[in-house]
């Protein structure tokens, strides 16, 4: 396997209350020390695309922040391609290509080309080579036709294009996208995820991305970061941990809702002497979730129930996963 | 010698960025554009009145006292672009959510000063040269061979309240709107620096610290290269105002940017760089 390219070792970051001068020019409702991120590890590899969940408030933009030098952290180390984002910032944010949550970071009276050229100019890509590098990039995210339309006069689909674009103008080795399909309709925020793929794919980025709609995670389908309070509640791939948070549960489809409630008689007889829990009816589904294998399962209902028209294992669904594992231990504040 | 060229170049570049952007943002308001350079006329007007009433036969005011006071008003209007632009445009950009935009492109931080600063400096220089060619028929005199010395001292002048505008600036970025440096340097600058009446009607203790101020130079400079009885006024020569604007340059740069350095890496490790 190659070498990382971005490797967090135990970041931790801790927002302090304001001195008292500080607080002499600016009122801040921090009272307390907030642990944004609390000794977090991980590395991604040129390729990957890792997905950052989490909830509100789980470390995500303070992760980001920490990567792309804007902030420090308390502890631990955060490096791009071995320097350092806190001493080599500098050096960090050429290899960085950062598209934030929010679309007004876009000089939006200016055109697509100009944004870009501006950028382009700040990323330090030389003059005879920023033109042609803009209009392939434009290209690239589909916008070269509006590439004279300012900002103001293009769809929230289309600004989001312009800031993946200003992103990877200078064609960095991370791409550090933070809410990128935040007000994006869905077809477009598929179409963008999809675009993000093949550019990472096809440039060996490694590529963070946050999201907070779980389909998007789903269909992303990579590594997954779970942060919660600023600490990582799971660090791998996302097949991974929808298995290992919540056992799949058994699907039986029958050929008629009657059926259905007779298996669901014999499940609830089941569920006095085995392991069976969750008996959800719906229409002529049953749906259980037990340890019991599919093969017991079957075995235990044999000769109770008739008319099966399928059996087999369902996918839990995200969401059911993510409250599952963010769930509070007993005596969590 | 290879890396000082291509920090140069480095740096001609990204003020070329901010340059363009700033023109064009400028040229979107054409009204904005127009109401501002008649305002600049109203001052210009306005003194025409005051000089009858002062007179003009003081050898402290040249014995033109519309002239001189013109210079001071016009000094003020350029001296304010590079004292005033840097912190106001940082502010702009941490209200409008662009300012970590900005700071995560592979700048140096140290550079924006000097990159954001040219394009309202040249705008603050075209409408103080369009308010000097307007005294003109309204009854001002100037020593036209004297220009280029003046451009001298102005260049000088903008570098100098500049270091003073990086300090104010720096500020503003922790208390995001309060600015006490430019607030208290603007107070005293056109108190002391002699815009409306010679520095010499001072109290002796408030003219020593006049000339602590690169304004006062600069104004008083100005006058005496440019007024046509200018040699007649007390105060420093060209050349004295072009080594004490370069000393006070030396002294205040280091000074300014490493204040604005560590206040910057201040506000990365409390986190308040963003919001407002």
């Amino acid at each position: 396997m190659s070498n990382p390219i971005v490797t967090i070792d135990q970041v931790r970051k801790v927002y302090e209350p304001y001195s008292r001068w500080m607080k002499l020019m600016l009122r801040t409702a921090v009272t307390e020390p907030v642990v944004a991120l609390d000794g977090v590890s991980f590395d991604v590899y040129p390729g990957e695309l890792r997905v950052i969940l989490g909830p509100n408030g789980a470390g995500k933009s303070t992760l980001f922040r920490v990567l792309t030098g804007l902030t420090t952290p308390t502890s631990g180390t955060a490096t791009v391609l071995g320097l350092d984002s806190a001493e080599d910032s500098t050096k960090v944010r050429k290899l960085v290509g950062f598209m934030p949550a929010e679309n007004r970071t876009l000089l939006l009276r200016h055109s697509c080309r100009e944004n870009l050229s501006f950028h382009g100019r700040l990323q330090a890509i030389p003059e005879s080579k920023l033109a042609d590098r803009v209009d392939e990039t434009l290209e690239l995210v589909g916008l070269y036709e509006s590439r004279d339309r300012v900002g103001f006069a293009l769809s929230t689909g289309m600004l989001a294009r312009l800031m993946l674009a200003r992103a990877i103008l200078h064609t960095p080795s991370v791409l550090i996208l933070d809410e990128p399909t935040g007000a994006v309709d869905p077809i477009g925020a598929y179409e963008l995820l999809r675009l993000v793929q093949k550019i990472a794919s096809e440039n060996d980025l490694a590529v963070l991305i946050s999201s907070h709609r779980l389909d998007e995670v789903e269909m992303l389908n990579d590594q997954v970061l779970l942060l919660n309070r600023g600490q990582t509640v799971y660090n791998g791939p996302l097949e991974a941990m929808m298995t290992s948070a919540l056992r799949p549960k058994v699907e039986i489809v029958f050929g008629e809702p009657a059926a259905a409630g007779k298996a669901l008689q014999a499940l609830q007889t089941l569920q006095r002497v085995a392991d069976v829990e969750d008996v959800i009816v719906e229409g002529n589904t049953v749906v259980v979730g037990s340890t019991l294998s599919l093969a017991q399962i079957v075995t235990e209902l044999d000769g109770q129930v008739d008319n099966v028209s399928s059996i087999g294992h369902t996918r839990p669904k995200l969401r059911d996963v993510l409250e599952e594992m963010l769930r509070p231990e007993p005596g969590d504040s | 010698m290879k890396s000082f060229f291509r920090k140069v170049r480095r740096a001609a570049q990204v003020t070329g960025a901010f340059w363009r952007i700033d023109f064009i943002d400028t040229t979107n308001y054409p009204l904005a554009l127009v109401m501002r350079g008649l305002g600049a006329f109203i001052p210009i007007f306005t003194f025409v009145f005051v000089a009858r009433l002062v007179g003009d036969n003081g050898a402290d005011v040249g014995f033109d006292y519309y002239t001189f006071v013109v210079i001071g008003v016009v000094t003020m209007n350029i001296l304010g672009a590079t004292l005033n632009s840097f912190g106001n445009d940082m502010l702009e950009l941490v209200t409008q959510g662009q300012l970590e935009m900005f700071l995560v492109e592979p700048v140096r931080w140290n550079l924006l000063p000097f990159a954001m600063t040219p394009w309202p400096a040249f705008q603050a220089f075209a409408t103080s040269a369009v308010m000097l060619l307007l005294s003109v028929p309204l009854g001002a005199e100037y020593r036209l061979e004297a220009v280029p010395m003046a451009i001298l001292i102005v260049v000088l002048g903008l570098a100098a309240t500049l270091a003073i505008g990086i300090l104010g600036a720096s500020i503003k970025i922790l208390s995001k709107r309060a600015d006490p440096v430019l607030s208290l340097y603007t107070l005293a600058a056109s108190i002391l620096s002699g815009v409306f009446f010679p520095v010499e009607f001072l109290p002796a203790w408030l003219r020593a610290l006049a000339w602590v101020i690169p304004h006062t130079y600069v104004i008083q400079a100005l006058r005496r290269v440019l007024m046509p009885r200018g040699d007649l006024l007390p105060g420093p020569t060209a050349w004295q105002a072009v080594a004490a604007l370069s000393i006070f340059s030396l002294i205040f740069y280091p000074i300014a940017l490493w204040v604005f350095s560590r206040i910057l890496n201040y506000g990365r490790k409390i986190g308040a760089l963003s919001g407002y």
